[in-house]
């Protein structure tokens, strides 16, 4: 998952309200490490997004799905004041700022900066110093700090994603591959690079059976020079970083049982939000999802056998959920 | 893997005219199928297998559902736990086609859930076919199958299974004449000793013992009911055992007479003494503590060695620590010394062990739960870990069975021809309430331990026999009154339920039991005395009697 989530862009007429609201939903996260707080705003936040004509008063706003009485509110105050007295204080509080501040390393999240902020260190030029507090993974994100806030360009993903398959189906040519997140959705811009692969042969019944298929993969994409460093590597995980051109990107690469693959490619492929009222719909229908499988529950409330899915479509068919392409996904 | 017989079909959701439920039990014809009627969100149909068995795998032949889920339950509840998770039939491609709507599956033990170790004698099949609107689906046939019982037939948790089979096996036609005969035979085959204890049997072992006393004299566990005093006593009259009863809700008012109960315990430890066969051997072991009716409450379980199976951490050490408590011996392995197995489930490595030495005291830990939090022993009987197997349908050998794990311990019925409308409900109730009155009776109580024997506990009339509960207050309805005591209270409550008497509403019952000198006036309203003076008249006493 990348660092900054933007459900806005510049052209929304709504934009300003998104970013406070994100900006309020990413203190949740990190400092109050208030999940629920954090969803509720990125919720408003979508909405407004979503919503293609200007706001004009908490009162309107309140008619959108996820917005209530305390957003509503603080929409008013924005529009009245020009400013929030809730984000003017996180802003000014230290140990928000701090925090803010580290999570912005890959690999370090709210724990993790909450836990440096009380060993003293408040700000990433510190940090730099304290580099024996970081793991092997944190220690590449701080590396990499900058190049890793520098939002992919789609083209370069395209290229990216060239160059993995035409080394992979030199190896093999059984294996799919697919480049989830916002990328499949069509975004310009991405945060990392999110490749989820598969093959024939590894089924979710050979998960317990120890195999080097990734590492295979991780490293002849090393030896072309694509993956540069590699900061975890497990069977089924890689996260790393590759470089095409000058600038070091985010890349993780999992590799999914084959009759997983679907449903790994509709979680990866979010939004998260999407993901959550496809979740809902599932339940309603009877069904659970998740990013593994697609099973029906049973009268006591069991998960039964997942069903077979051999496409993305199978699961929206089974859901009996009107089909949704990457690109209308972005809620 | 042989099939298990259904009996029949309990219940169904619904079913089509053209496809019955009863044609998925047929599975030689592939076009009578059971379908439900169209418009169903889910068909279900609930069936009874003939015995309770091991379900390790299932043929299921579809009929146009896309799921099936199976569930196992016992008749002897309402609950349903998963055997089998809902799981596909057809693929979501076939259900829009209309492709194999016919299709077989089979599903083995790797693919059942946990549920399938144990035996059950109830199923649920729930079909759904959410793809296809307004369909008629179901199945069309579905078969059960249990593993081939492993040879080593003397663990207990395969007999009690296939009882009736193995004790065809072992007898000839002809010693089946007559239950009894079954009995001896059976406990000379086993090497075990063995409890008759539903009272047809128990009868049926008598009548066959008083035939030929001496040959089976120790074989069995009730040993004394060969004794003369005994036999003598169950010759008596209805109407001497009524005194007994009544001796024996005295015995708490009269500490002393427990010194009698001993003096007859030890009478009877030296006849089984002189008899020294193996099985009497045993008994002695077990009765080596001699049992008065009441006990301190850290000695209820003086005779217990026990150990434990199948408990996890922290629960396994309350259990453990609530039976030190009450003077239980713990063992950490199974041994020989061990008189009983404090076990979750069968089959455990300890269960097993103890099965293979004879021993048939196994209980869940809700005996050592009940008697500590009631601080009175109770038979472990009502507490043993086999107990689904006594509620079978009749027959011969299934009565058999069940003389092995019926909880029926209260030792009324076993000492008088009593049938089946004995006291037992009643007494046993009534133990508790009254061992819950501690402060009437500062002694615990121990008096329905399975080892204790009625005789025992009878006192200065030692002469009388069993005990036999009038239903004085059969028919009537009695109404406790709120200016009650409650340990007088409980005292009333359990005399009425005694004498078969009924509690209900105050204005509906036909006596009012009051102590409040206002409420007396009024004209059905009695003092608890009056309960205690019918109790001792046997008889409804004329309400003028009442004193106020």
């Amino acid at each position: 998952m990348s660092k900054r989530k933007a459900p806005s862009d510049s052209t929304n007429p709504n934009h300003d309200f998104c970013e406070f609201l994100i900006e309020l939903a990413d203190y949740e996260k990190n400092v109050s490490r208030n999940i629920h707080k954090y969803n509720a705003y990125r919720k408003a936040a979508s909405a407004l997004a979503k919503y293609t004509t200007r706001i004009k008063s908490g009162e309107e706003a309140r008619k959108l799905d996820g917005i209530g009485d305390k957003i509503s509110k603080k929409i008013d105050e924005f529009l009245n004041t020009g400013k929030l007295k809730k984000l003017d204080n996180i802003r000014s509080d230290e140990g928000a700022v701090a925090i803010k501040d580290l999570t912005r390393v890959s690999g370090i999240g709210p724990a993790k900066a909450k836990e440096l902020y009380d060993l003293g260190i408040t700000n990433i030029d510190i940090l730099v110093k304290n580099q024996d507090k970081l793991n092997h993974h944190q220690r590449l994100g701080l590396k990499y700090l900058s190049d890793f806030e520098q939002k992919i360009p789609r083209n370069e993903i395209i290229e990216v994603e060239k160059i993995i398959k035409k080394i992979l189906s030199n190896l093999d040519s059984k294996y799919k591959i697919t480049i989830c997140g916002s990328y499949r959705r069509g975004k310009a811009f991405s945060g990392d690079i999110d490749t989820l692969i598969s093959h024939p042969t590894f089924m979710s019944k050979d998960l317990k059976k120890k195999n080097n298929m990734l590492q295979v993969v991780v490293d002849i994409l090393k030896t072309n020079n694509l993956i540069t460093e590699t900061m975890s590597l497990g069977d089924t995980k890689f996260m790393g970083v590759c470089k095409l051109n000058n600038i070091s990107r985010r890349l993780d690469i999992r590799l999914n049982p084959y009759d997983q693959f679907y449903c790994a490619v509709l979680y990866f492929t979010g939004s998260d939000l999407f993901n959550k009222q496809m979740r809902d719909h599932a339940l309603n229908q009877g069904f659970t999802l998740n990013e593994y499988t697609l099973r029906p529950i049973g009268s006591t409330g069991i998960p039964g056998e997942p069903v077979e899915i051999t496409s993305e479509e199978d699961i929206f068919e089974y859901l009996d959920y009107p089909y949704k392409k990457p690109e209308e996904r972005n809620i | 893997m042989g099939p298990i017989l259904v009996d029949r079909i309990i219940s169904i959701s619904s079913e089509d005219q053209a496809h019955k439920a009863e044609n998925i039990l047929h599975n030689s014809d592939s076009h009578h199928t059971w379908r439900c009627k169209a418009g169903e969100k889910q068909a279900t149909v609930i069936l009874q297998l003939l015995k309770s068995s091991v379900i390790s795998s299932i043929d299921v032949g579809n009929d146009n559902s896309a799921f099936i889920e199976i569930l196992v339950g016992k008749s002897t509840s309402d609950e349903f736990q998963v055997l089998l998770v809902t799981s596909s039939l057809m693929s979501l491609h076939e259900c829009k086609n209309g492709l194999n709507v016919n299709k077989v599956r089979f599903f083995n033990s790797d693919q059942l859930s946990p549920a399938c170790k144990e035996s059950w004698d109830r199923v649920k099949i729930v079909c759904t076919q959410p793809y296809i609107k307004q369909a008629k689906f179901g199945l069309s046939f579905i078969t059960f199958h249990t593993k081939d019982e492993p040879k080593k037939k003397p663990i207990e948790p395969e007999s009690i299974q296939l009882g009736a089979f193995t004790l065809r096996n072992y007898d000839d036609p002809d010693d089946l004449t007559s239950v009894g005969r079954l009995f001896s035979k059976r406990h000379e085959n086993r090497e075990m000793v063995r409890m008759p204890e539903s009272p047809v049997n128990r009868l049926l072992a008598l009548h066959k013992r008083n035939l030929n006393a001496e040959k089976h004299k120790n074989t069995d566990y009730k040993t004394n009911i060969n004794s003369p005093s005994t036999s003598q006593k169950i010759s008596k009259t209805p109407k001497d055992s009524l005194k007994t009863n009544k001796i024996e809700l005295d015995v708490k008012k009269k500490p002393s007479s427990t010194s009698l109960a001993i003096q007859k315990k030890v009478d009877k430890r030296k006849e089984s003494d002189l008899s020294g066969s193996e099985p009497a051997k045993k008994k002695i072991k077990l009765n080596k503590n001699p049992l008065p009716n009441t006990k301190p409450f850290s000695k209820l379980f003086n005779d217990v060695v026990f150990a434990m199976s199948g408990y996890e951490n922290p629960y396994r050490g309350i259990i453990r620590s609530k039976a030190l408590e009450m003077g239980a011996i713990y063992k950490h392995n199974w041994d020989q010394s061990c008189t009983h197995l404090i076990c979750a489930f069968i089959k455990t490595p300890k269960y097993q062990e103890a099965k293979k030495q004879g021993a048939y005291r196994i209980t869940t830990s809700d005996w050592i739960d009940k008697c500590y939090s009631n601080r009175c022993r109770f038979p472990w009987r009502r507490f043993a870990l086999d107990k689904q197997e006594q509620n079978k349908p009749e027959s011969e050998d299934e009565i058999h069975e069940i003389v092995e794990s019926v909880p029926a311990e209260n030792s009324d019925d076993e000492w008088n021809n009593i049938p089946s409308k004995s006291p037992e409900p009643s007494t046993s109730q009534t133990n508790i309430l009254e061992t819950q009155e501690n402060s009437i009776f500062d002694a615990d109580t121990d008096i329905d331990s399975d080892l204790d024997v009625p005789s025992d506990i009878l006192t200065d009339k030692s002469n009388v026999p069993l005990p036999f509960l009038n239903n004085v207050f059969h028919n009537y309805s009695f109404y406790l009154s709120s200016s009650l005591k409650h340990s007088l209270k409980k005292e009333c409550y359990r005399y009425i339920i005694a004498l078969d008497g009924k509690l209900s509403s105050r204005d509906k019952c036909d006596y009012i039991v009051s102590s409040d000198t206002k409420d007396l006036k009024l004209k059905n309203t009695v003092p608890p005395q009056w309960i205690w003076d019918c109790y001792d008249a046997e008889k409804i006493l004329p309400l003028k009697n009442k004193f106020n």
